[in-house]
């Protein structure tokens, strides 16, 4: 199975590889990070992966400081735009996104990616230091490994 | 006259005068029914008892300190009784309002025809005879502006300042003013009207509707503004009643309701009393049949109707002519006549006299055909006329016409507004009702009453064929192009739609959009409409898109009133790939809404891919764009392909600059193909270039950070390295083979073959000069002039670090400032404290929240402490033993550096190598650092982000949906993020120094690049203004580039951190003023001192410095200070690294500026 994980802050991103390893290590899980749109819209188009956890905020290009507030959104814009079918967990810390009259909050977020993205998104997954993430991301992996989640 | 008073208690208490009026006014309009309600008015209003009084207050104000002084009542939500008890007072005061509409009358049309003189006499009439008012006075300033212009306005102002005791009349006065400035725009007005409007509580709904008239308001707001106008004068409250009462009657919120038929009653009682064409409009809407008595300007409206609707159209432009003399606040002669003449192709008279008629005349001719070169200001003309006549039938009149000109949608509603404050009921009358049955009985009824008219009988053919009703209807004398029109949209309205297509599109065809043919032109619009929406309505996408785009380009207003919103939406629906392949919808997609990125790339990408395009600029390789200057290929390339568009390209460009460079090409391109807007492209390209060019400078500033300068070293050490070497080779001429036996023997070197105490002493004596030379060398490189630990102060230690982290927290107001440098003790951040205040937080929560934050802080700082002081520092044997540049070495490394060191034969070689020795070491270093800050250093800051969270969460537990919290949980996670990127980007600057091309630079380019470093160190740098003024031509040598922008770093800086504005940049005003002579160049940077920095202290400052900076034999030995001032710094750089000569001067001027006077050699 190929996982890829589209997530700028390393601590996030150690934090879920390390999740993922320890709980489904013995399924032969490969982890690819990638950090900004760009590389990780270039990696999905090369190859084909089983599951994308995706953080809503991220860099347009790899090292840039500014994260584009809804890149996430856009990732998932032109995955369906390319046609490709790939379930998809948005992986996030926020409860509020954008500003003025584009803010929305998550739930909002969660009703806009459902409705617009059906063949592809999975559901929104808050990341805190609390360990709650882990077993709603838990099941959802579970899910997608068993086949019980179909997704397309 | 004999009053029959009902005997509850309620009201003998409040006629008798044992209550306070205030509350038997209340109990009345409580309790008493309406019959009882208009028995007990009508008495009190006539008998003028106390209660009487109390009631009449403020009704007919004498002068304008009297006006909207009426006493207050309490507010007790019953619309429908305030309704009639208004319509009680106005019966009473019938004779008053009558007078009053007859004036109002008399004055508007002569305002509108410029006869401000019988204007200002017939104001004065309603003032003296009627009463003062608001109305009046928002006249007066009206009256006053088109008069003696904005001088004149002012003036009068100015009077009304004078005015004492009423602030409310002050206010309006104000208000009224800068809504009849010709001056303002609609945006200005809005924006300061708007803002004013969200302080002022209550009042709000009130203000808006003196602000900007009628909307549909709901029956809150309605029984607000009611409520407010009971202050205001009688025919204040009588124009706001029939205001509402037409509002009742329009709205479908108010269908079938019980309030509607209050106003139908309120209608009955006043009929009767008052002469108003509004209320007579309002009884006949109620009957659904017309009155039977009309009077000479009914009569002469309806024949211009009527040779209207035949196409008379001479007759009715003079009809016209001869009406609006008397009657210039009916819009529908202005229809007429302007209409008349686009049918004859005649221009529209000249506006000589400087009417506002004329003036109309010539925006609502415009308005028929828009013109492309015009129509923008014809649009804000008819704004601001429905502006200042918006308290006016005319003016809602007016803004049905905007609507009906310049709007996507039709409002029926609207519609129905004009024809309730029409002066005169025709058969558009009709349309007031939603029920066909009602429109025929009302059009039969008027037909019958008003004899045989067209326009009545094109009506009730129209809506016979809506009805599929086949009675016969004469309608020989009406042109068939109008009839033609007609039948189309009733076929339409009865969705026959295949019918109807081909002849729409035949219409369309034989109309002229161009301007020549006017009538041509106005009927373009009309069928283009139909066509577009028929287009819609039957899902044809492709034709749609062609046809709004291809006049989009035609004439983008006449574009404007196609429904480009649904447009866009049934094609985002399911765009087809043929769709997809137009260049009409990536255009489309702008024109919906420019601001959204991802549907512009989308747009974009779906129509490269399938044009088999990588790029924009490749599209000119495809057959049907070669050598295209099409206006879609222009709009495409300058408004679609935009660098935030392009970076999300991720097939093709793998960086901004990348993305930057395509766009380039594509302004080149766009210069060549649209070369009327050359000038945009040039500047375009200009500021990517600049803004590239800047990004470089940074880039190559950031990896300048680590710098040293081995020529100079060298030549600094020469004499006593030469020296030196000198003995060491003398001592080395013994030539005789060694080894190494013992390395902690004193005695390190024996023979190999012939053991001699004297030969041993001698290769120990080579050894110690060796290492002497070595040593000596190695601490010019970390320590001299030019030496490595010069750049680490200055561009590393020097507050940059620190800076860099602790902005990533100030930004989101979570590290707090400490009491004082030395201090440890953190200052509570003033506005988050405000913040709890307000939130009602208790002092014990604010101090727990405070404690945090300041834990946090010194967590932080003393983790960039122990980097400054311990660990970016060049160790040696004696110093820095944690220093993390490790240039110390041990007898074994000295022992194989005096091995290699003997295979070397001249002192340029051993100096070659000891450079390779350290440059060997001070890589090693930088590879440690590099890993030190991307992981211990990012990990321990991750740490105490994590145990911040923790600590806020824990103090928020009991209120954990506080948005305060929610919002500052969110900046944590920010933050956590943003750590990490920034830990990476510091660890970036730990490189060997490059070899870099500098090329030379202009004194712009280096204060520009200095803001943007600056901006990068403090985060409200960017408020700050910085003005620049600069009159050199001169470059400077490009390699005392990064040297130069230090200078002007530490002059910033000092600015932010001396000025007495660091908590509030936007008060600091940095100028910075540049000239030349034949051998300097002369920079003056001044900046404001805040009250409560002490000038003595400055200046008392100012002398130290200037003596040590003066001091240039121990300039070395201050600047090895670390945390001392930026100016020894600044000479150590001008002396050494920049290397020339200087002056400069610190001053406070009378001003309290603080002013550096630098003079740099060129």
């Amino acid at each position: 199975l190929n996982f890829i994980i589209i997530e700028d802050d390393e601590y996030k991103a150690g934090q879920l590889s390390s999740f993922i390893m320890d709980q489904f290590g013995n399924m032969n899980i490969g982890i690819q990070i990638k950090e900004s749109f760009q590389s990780g819209m270039r990696e999905i188009i090369k190859n084909q992966y089983d599951l994308l956890i995706l953080d809503m905020s991220i860099p347009t290009f790899d090292g840039a400081s500014k994260q584009k507030i809804y890149a996430g959104r856009d990732i998932l814009h032109e995955i369906k735009r390319k046609n490709i079918t790939i379930p998809t967990v948005v992986f996030t810390q926020y409860t509020i996104f954008g500003e003025g009259e584009d803010q929305k909050n998550a739930d909002q977020l969660d009703e806009i990616l459902a409705m617009n993205y059906p063949n592809n998104y999975l559901g929104i997954v808050y990341f805190s230091s609390a360990f709650l993430w882990q077993e709603k991301l838990g099941k959802i992996i579970r899910d997608v490994i068993s086949g019980a989640k179909t997704v397309g | 006259m004999r009053y029959i008073i009902p005997k509850q208690k309620y009201a003998i208490d409040l006629i008798l005068g044992r209550v306070n009026p205030i509350h038997g006014f209340r109990d009345l309009k409580i309790k008493a029914d309406f019959n009882d309600l208009e028995k007990i008015l009508d008495y009190i209003l006539n008998v003028k008892n106390a209660a009487g009084k109390y009631l009449v207050q403020g009704l007919f104000p004498s002068s304008y300190s009297e006006v909207y002084t009426g006493n207050k009542f309490t507010f007790v939500n019953t619309l429908e009784k305030d309704l009639i008890w208004n319509a009680i007072i106005f019966k009473n005061y019938a004779a008053a309002i009558n007078s009053f509409l007859d004036l109002k009358h008399q004055y508007e049309n002569a305002l509108i025809n410029a006869n401000f003189e019988l204007a200002n006499r017939t104001m004065e009439a309603i003032e003296n005879h009627v009463c003062y008012s608001l109305w009046s006075l928002e006249n007066r300033f009206i009256l006053e502006e088109q008069t003696k212009g904005l001088e004149g306005n002012k003036a009068l102002l100015n009077e009304t300042n004078n005015i004492t005791g009423n602030d409310a009349i002050l206010w309006f006065a104000e208000l009224f003013s800068f809504k009849a400035e010709k001056a303002v725009s609609k945006f200005q007005f809005e924006n300061r009207i708007n803002r004013m409007l969200e302080d002022i509580g209550d009042i709000e709904s009130y203000i808006a509707n003196k602000m900007y008239g009628c909307d549909f308001w709901d029956i809150n707001t309605i029984s607000e503004i009611l409520y407010f106008e009971n202050r205001a004068s009688l025919i204040d409250k009588y124009l706001t009643f029939i205001k509402i009462c037409q509002i009742i009657c329009v709205s479908d919120q108010f269908k079938d309701s019980k309030i509607l038929k209050v106003v139908q009653r309120c209608v009955k009682m006043l009929t009767p009393f008052i002469s108003d064409c509004l209320l007579a409009n309002l009884a006949v809407y109620f009957a659904n049949a017309e009155q039977t008595s009309s009077n000479s300007f009914d009569s002469a409206m309806r024949e211009i109707g009527h040779l209207y609707t035949i196409g008379q159209y001479e007759e009715v432009v003079q009809l016209c002519g001869q009406n609006l003399d008397h009657h210039a606040d009916c819009l529908e002669l202005y229809e007429y006549l302007v209409k008349s003449l686009l049918y004859l192709g005649q221009e529209c008279p000249d506006n000589r006299e400087g009417s506002i008629k004329n003036d109309l005349l010539r925006v609502m001719y415009q308005s028929y055909i828009k013109p492309q070169d015009v129509i923008i200001d014809a649009y804000y003309k008819l704004g601001f006329y429905a502006r200042i006549f918006n308290g006016t039938n005319f003016g809602i009149s007016l803004y049905s016409f905007m609507v009906n000109r310049f709007s996507i949608d039709k409002d029926d509603n609207i519609q129905k507004m004009s024809e309730l404050n029409s002066r005169h009921r025709s058969a558009r009358f009709c349309l007031l009702y939603d029920d066909v049955i009602k429109k025929h009985y009302y059009l039969f009824d008027y037909q019958t009453k008003h004899s045989d008219f067209a326009q009545t009988r094109l009506f009730i053919h129209y809506y016979n064929q809506v009805a599929k009703n086949g009675a016969l209807v004469f309608l020989k004398d009406i042109p068939d192009s109008r009839l033609e029109l007609y039948d189309v949209i009733a076929k339409i309205n009865n969705n026959e739609h295949l019918d109807v297509q081909q002849h729409l599109k035949k219409l369309y065809l034989s109309y002229n959009p161009n301007r020549e043919n006017k009538i041509s032109a106005y009927y373009y619009e009309r069928v283009l409409i139909l066509l577009f929406n028929l287009y819609i309505e039957t899902d044809q996408r492709d034709s749609c898109l062609e046809l709004y785009i291809s006049n989009y380009f035609e004439n983008e207003y006449l574009a404007r009133r196609l429904n480009r919103k649904r447009l866009f939406q049934i094609i985002q629906r399911d765009p087809t790939d043929g769709l997809k392949t137009k260049i009409g919808l990536p255009i489309l997609t702008h024109i919906y809404d420019p601001n959204n990125v991802t549907e512009l790339f989308t747009a974009c990408a779906n129509f490269l891919d399938l044009n088999s395009c990588n790029k924009p600029s490749e599209i000119f390789e495809l057959d049907r764009f070669k050598d295209s200057k099409s206006k879609e290929i222009v709009y495409f390339l300058r408004y679609v392909c935009t660098p935030a568009v392009m970076e999300s390209m991720y097939w093709v460009f793998t960086s901004f600059e990348e993305a930057n460079n395509e766009r380039i090409e594509i302004c080149n391109i766009l210069r060549k193909i649209d070369p009327s807007n050359d000038g945009v492209y040039v500047t375009e390209i200009s500021q990517i270039t600049q803004r590239n060019s800047l990004a470089q400078r940074i880039k190559i500033l950031d990896e300048s950070r680590i710098d040293f300068d081995l020529a100079n070293i060298r030549k600094s050490k020469k004499e006593l390295v030469s020296e030196n070497y000198k003995r060491y080779i003398e001592i080395g001429n013994f030539d005789f083979s060694y080894e190494v036996l013992d390395i902690n023997n004193s005695h390190f070197f024996v023979l190999n073959y012939e053991l001699s105490k004297i030969v041993a002493a001698k290769k120990n004596q080579m050894y110690s000069i060796l290492k002497d030379i070595f040593q000596d060398y190695r601490d010019e490189f970390a320590f001299g002039q030019h030496g490595l630990d010069s750049s680490l102060s200055t561009c590393i230690r020097h507050g940059k670090l620190q800076n860099h982290i602790r902005k990533v927290f100030e930004q989101y107001h979570l590290i707090n400032l400490k009491e004082n440098y030395n201090s440890h003790s953190y200052l509570p951040d003033e506005n988050i404290a405000k913040i709890f205040v307000e939130q009602g937080f208790d002092k014990r929560f604010i101090n727990g929240f405070n404690n945090i934050i300041s834990n946090f802080s010194k967590q932080v700082d003393d983790a960039i402490d122990e980097i400054n002081t311990s660990l970016i520092r060049i160790k040696t044997e004696k110093l820095n033993p944690k220093g993390m540049f490790d240039l110390s070495f041990n007898d074994q490394e000295m022992l194989s550096i005096f091995s290699e060191s003997k295979l070397l034969n001249s002192e340029e070689l051993l100096l070659d190598y000891f450079d390779k020795v350290l440059m060997i070491r001070i890589e090693k270093s930088l590879h440690l650092i590099q890993e030190y800050m991307t992981k211990q250093f990012k990990q321990q800051l991750v740490e105490y982000i994590n145990s911040l969270e923790s600590s806020v969460m824990k103090l928020f537990e009991k209120d954990n949906d506080n948005m305060f919290f929610l919002e500052i949980k969110q900046q944590i996670a920010n933050c956590r993020t943003l750590i990490q990127v920034e830990t990476n980007n510091i660890a970036k600057w730990f490189i060997l120094p490059k070899k870099q091309d500098f090329s030379d630079f202009t004194v712009q380019q280096l204060i520009e690049t200095s803001v943007a470093i600056s901006k990068k160190l403090y985060t409200s740098f960017d408020d700050c203004n910085v003005q620049i003024n600069n009159s050199t031509t001169c470059l400077v040598k490009g390699n005392t580039f990064s040297h130069f922008v230090e200078v002007f770093v530490l002059l910033f800086t000092n600015a932010v951190i001396h000025s007495g504005f660091s908590n509030d940049l936007k008060k600091l005003k940095i100028e910075v003023d540049v000239h030349e002579n034949e051998k300097f160049m002369i920079f003056t940077i001044c900046n404001n001192l805040s009250d409560e920095v002490d000038i003595d202290a400055v200046k008392h400052n100012i002398e130290q410095v200037e003596k040590k900076i003066c001091d240039s034999e121990n300039i070395g030995k201050y600047f090895r200070y670390e945390g001392g001032s930026g100016y020894v710094k600044i000479a150590k750089m001008l002396n050494y690294n920049i290397s020339t000569p200087w002056q400069m001067k610190l001053n406070v001027d009378q001003d309290r500026r603080y002013c550096v006077n630098l003079k740099v050699g060129k």
